[in-house]
C-alpha cells in the first residue's frame, strides 16, 4: 500500500468489463418484471377510465385517462423491449482474490469495486419470480453507507457458492472492516 | 441486539445512584464497573419541577384570566385540574422511567434496560462505540444534569444509540472518559492490551492536557446572520409571526378597525416608495437578529480540543450546552464547507468525515454532529482543518474537462428558458395584460435569468476539482454549497463509477470514493473518464489496476 506510481500515466484509461456475464435466463426475468411493472402503472388509470366510462360521466376526463394509460403502456412496452437485452450486455461481475467488481444498469451505468477485506456481509435473495427462473441475486455489504454491491440474475447455486466463498474470505480478515 | 435477556440479580437490589464501580468483576485496570447503575435521582425532581412549571403556569394564567373576566368559576377550576392531571401523569411516568432504567458498562459492552410497559434490553459492543455526546439542555442546567448519547452508527444506521436522560454532569464526564478510553493507535480487537501498544505513550489515557485546536473569536458571530441554519430559523420565525399576526388581524381587528386598516393601506400604497423598502429592511433586520441570536446561542464558548484519549471534542452553547466527542480513529477525513452567501465574505466552516455521527438523522437540531466549527474566516478554517487532520493542506486542485462546463451551460440554458417561461406564460395568458407589457416582461425575465444561470453554471464548473497528495485525496464540488473534502487515502474502501448516456458521449464519468463514514460516498462529478480512473488508481494503488485497460 505504500508504493506509489512514479508518474501519472498519460495513456487513455478505460475500465475493462468484469469477466463474467449473468445468466441468459435473466433476460426473461427482467422482461417479465418490466411487463408486470408496465401493467401495474397502466392499470389504475385504465380502471378509472373504464369505471368513469361505464357511468358516462365527464367524458373529457375519460379521454385524458385513456391517453395517460396509453402513454404509460407505450413507455413501459418500449422499456420492456429494450431494457432486458441492454441490461444483459452491461450486467457483469467478477470476484478476484482482492476485490469484488460489478457492472450494472443500462441507460445509467454503474461500475463498483470493493476490496474483499472491507466486506461485512454477503447475502443471497430469491424472490418468487427469481425462484421460478432458478435465479438469485447476491448482495455484498461494505462498511460504507453507500449501499451494497448487487449482482442480479445469478444462477441460484452459483450465488450461494459465491456467498459462502466470500464469507470465508471476509472472515479471514479480523476487525469490523471499517 | 435487542430483546430481553435473563434477569440479572443486581437489578433488584436498590442501588444508590452513581454507586462506585462494582467489586465483583473488576477489570484489569479497575475502572470499568460492571454493576447496573441508575439515572441520576435528580431526574425525578428536575422532571417534576419542569413539567409542573410547564403545565401549571399556563393553567394558572388561564384560570386567573377566567376569574378576572368573571367567567363561571368551574371553568377556571377545570383548567387548573387539567393542568394538575397532566403534570401528575407525566411525572408519574417519569418516576417509573427513572426506576426502571438501568445501565452498565462492562469490559466488552454497554448495556441498558428501559421501558415501562415494553421492556427493552439493548447492548452495544464497546469497540463499536464511535461517539459519546454530553448535552446539557437548559432545563437540566440548574440541577447539574446532562444527557448522554452513546452512538455506534454502524454503516450509517443512526438507530443504534443509547440515550441516558439524565445523569449527573460528573457521571457524564466519567462515561465519556471511560467509553472512549482507548489508545489512539490500538486496534479494538480483543486481547490488545493498552500496555502492548506502549509506543504511543502520548496517547496514554488520563495523562496530558487537551490541546486546543480552535477557539471562538467574538468576531465570528457576525457570520451567523448569513449562515443557512440560523437564517432559516430567523426568517421562519418571522414568517410564523407574520402569519399569526395576519390571522389575528383577520379574525378580530378587521371588523373593529376596518377604517384604520383602510387608512393604513391607503397610506402604504401612496407611500410605496418608502413603505416597501422600509418593510423589506424591517424583515431583513428581524430575520438577521433572530439568526444572529440563534447562532450565538449555538456557538457561544466554542472550543475544539484534542483530548489525551485520542478524541476530538467540540464544546459549545450558551444556554443549552453541548459537547460532542469524535474518536480520531474513526475520522476518515475532513471537509471544508464554503456555503454561498458567506463564501462571498470569505467565511468557511469545518466538518468531520467520520462514522457514527448519525448524519442521516435530520432532526438533530441546528448544528449537525459532524460540524467541527462555526463559520469563520477561511484561513482560520483551513488551519483548523489542518490541525484536525494533519497534512490536510488543501492544495491547488486540478479542474475537470471543459465538457463538464458545457454540460453545466446547457443545463443553465434549460433552466433559464424554464424560468422565463414560468414568468412569461402567465403574462401572455392573462387576457387583459397588453401584448407589449407581456413581451417586455418576458424579455426582462430572460435578461435577468440568463446571466444568473450562466454565472451559476460557470461557478459550478469552477467549483469542480480533485487532487492527491501523499496521504489525502481531495474532492471539491458544489456551487451554492461548495465543499472540499480531504479523505485519507487508506480510508477509501471502494470505488463507484457512474455514467449517464450523456456523460458517456462527453467522455465524462462521476467517480465516487466509498468511505466507511455516514456520508458513504464522496463524488467527483463530471470528471474525465480516464482522468478519474487514473486518480482512483493512484489514490489506492492496486485496487483498480487489474480492471483497467490502457491504450
Amino acid at each position: 500500500m505504500t508504493t506509489r506510481e512514479a508518474a501519472r500515466p498519460a495513456t487513455d484509461l478505460r475500465l475493462r468489463p468484469p469477466r463474467h456475464r449473468v445468466e441468459r435466463r435473466a433476460i426473461a426475468l427482467w422482461t417479465l418484471r418490466a411487463l408486470i411493472g408496465t401493467a401495474l402503472t397502466a392499470l389504475p388509470t385504465a380502471a378509472a377510465a373504464i369505471t368513469l366510462g361505464l357511468f358516462d360521466v365527464v367524458p373529457w376526463l375519460v379521454l385524458i385517462l385513456w391517453a395517460v394509460t396509453a402513454a404509460a403502456g407505450a413507455i413501459g412496452l418500449a422499456v420492456t423491449a429494450v431494457m432486458p437485452t441492454w441490461r444483459y450486455r452491461v450486467h457483469r461481475w467478477e470476484v478476484t482474490d482482492e476485490a469484488v467488481y460489478t457492472a450494472s444498469g443500462w441507460l445509467w451505468q454503474e461500475w463498483r469495486i470493493a476490496p474483499l477485506s472491507r466486506i461485512q456481509t454477503v447475502d443471497t435473495d430469491r424472490g418468487p419470480l427469481q425462484r421460478a427462473f432458478g435465479l438469485s441475486s447476491l448482495t455484498v455489504t461494505t462498511a460504507s453507507a453507500a449501499g451494497p454491491l448487487k449482482v442480479d440474475g445469478l444462477d441460484a447455486e452459483l450465488a450461494s457458492d459465491l456467498a459462502v466463498r466470500l464469507s470465508e474470505a471476509t472472515q479471514a480478515v479480523p476487525g469490523d472492516a471499517t | 441486539m435487542k430483546g430481553v435477556i435473563g434477569m440479572d440479580d443486581t437489578v433488584n437490589g436498590a442501588l444508590p445512584a452513581g454507586a462506585p464501580a462494582g467489586a465483583d468483576r473488576p477489570c484489569e485496570d479497575g475502572t470499568a464497573g460492571s454493576e447496573w447503575r441508575r439515572l441520576s435521582p435528580l431526574t425525578v425532581q428536575a422532571g417534576v419541577l419542569c413539567i409542573t412549571l410547564f403545565f401549571m403556569l399556563p393553567a394558572l394564567g388561564g384560570a386567573g384570566i377566567t376569574a378576572f373576566f368573571g367567567v363561571f368559576w368551574p371553568w377556571g377550576a377545570l383548567i387548573l385540574l387539567a393542568g394538575l392531571l397532566l403534570s401528575a401523569v407525566i411525572s408519574v411516568s417519569d418516576v417509573f422511567r427513572y426506576r426502571l432504567t438501568r445501565y452498565r458498562v462492562t469490559a466488552e459492552r454497554m448495556e441498558m434496560r428501559s421501558g415501562v410497559i415494553a421492556r427493552s434490553h439493548r447492548s452495544l459492543p464497546r469497540d463499536r462505540i464511535r461517539t459519546v455526546d454530553v448535552a446539557t439542555p437548559l432545563w437540566a442546567r440548574p440541577f447539574g444534569l446532562c444527557r448522554v448519547t452513546v452512538g455506534s452508527g454502524q454503516g450509517g444506521d443512526a438507530g443504534d444509540e443509547l440515550k441516558l436522560e439524565v445523569v449527573s454532569a460528573e457521571e457524564g464526564r466519567r462515561l465519556r472518559r471511560e467509553l472512549l478510553r482507548r489508545s489512539p493507535g490500538a486496534p479494538a480487537a480483543a486481547g490488545a492490551r493498552p500496555e502492548d501498544t506502549a509506543q504511543d505513550t502520548a496517547g496514554e489515557p488520563g495523562e496530558g492536557e487537551p490541546t486546543v485546536l480552535a477557539e471562538v473569536s467574538p468576531r465570528w458571530y457576525r457570520y451567523g446572520a448569513l449562515s443557512w441554519g440560523p437564517m432559516a430559523l430567523g426568517y421562519g420565525a418571522l414568517a410564523a409571526l407574520l402569519g399569526t399576526a395576519a390571522q389575528i388581524i383577520g379574525d378580530f381587528a378587521s371588523r373593529l378597525f376596518a377604517p384604520i386598516g383602510r387608512g393604513l393601506y391607503e397610506f402604504a400604497t401612496s407611500a410605496a416608495l418608502v413603505a416597501v423598502p422600509s418593510v423589506l429592511l424591517g424583515v431583513i433586520a428581524f430575520g438577521s437578529a433572530v439568526a444572529l441570536a440563534v447562532h450565538v446561542e449555538a456557538w457561544w464558548g466554542y472550543r475544539l480540543t484534542r483530548e489525551p484519549d485520542g478524541t476530538l471534542l467540540v464544546r459549545r452553547g450558551l444556554l443549552n450546552l453541548s459537547s460532542v466527542s469524535i474518536e480520531e480513529r474513526r475520522l476518515r477525513g475532513v471537509e471544508l464547507c464554503e456555503y454561498l452567501p458567506l463564501r462571498w465574505f470569505g467565511a468557511a466552516s469545518v466538518a468531520a468525515v467520520a462514522s457514527g455521527l448519525g448524519e442521516n438523522e435530520q432532526s438533530k437540531g441546528l448544528v449537525a454532529k459532524r460540524t467541527l466549527s462555526p463559520d469563520m474566516p477561511r484561513a482560520e478554517a483551513a488551519r483548523t482543518a489542518r490541525e484536525v487532520l494533519p497534512g490536510a493542506v488543501f492544495p491547488e486542485l486540478t479542474g475537470h474537462p471543459r465538457t463538464a462546463l458545457r454540460r453545466r451551460l446547457v443545463r443553465a440554458a434549460v433552466a433559464a428558458v424554464l424560468l422565463t417561461a414560468a414568468v412569461g406564460a402567465p403574462l401572455w395568458l392573462i387576457p387583459f395584460v397588453p401584448a407589449g407589457v407581456a413581451a417586455g416582461g418576458t424579455a426582462a425575465a430572460a435578461a435577468l435569468f440568463a446571466p444568473l444561470c450562466a454565472a451559476y453554471a460557470v461557478g459550478a464548473y469552477r467549483g469542480l476539482g480533485h487532487g492527491l497528495d501523499r496521504r489525502l485525496l481531495y474532492l471539491r464540488g458544489g456551487m451554492a454549497a461548495r465543499s472540499t473534502v480531504a479523505l485519507k487515502r487508506d480510508a477509501v474502501i471502494g470505488w463507484t463509477v457512474t455514467r449517464s448516456p450523456l456523460q458517456r458521449r462527453a467522455g465524462l464519468s462521476t467517480l465516487g470514493a466509498t468511505v466507511a463514514a455516514d456520508s458513504g460516498v464522496h463524488r467527483a462529478r463530471d470528471i474525465g473518464h480516464s482522468q478519474g480512473l487514473a486518480l482512483a488508481d493512484e489514490a489506492v494503488p492496486g485496487l483498480l489496476t487489474p480492471f483497467l485497460l490502457r491504450n
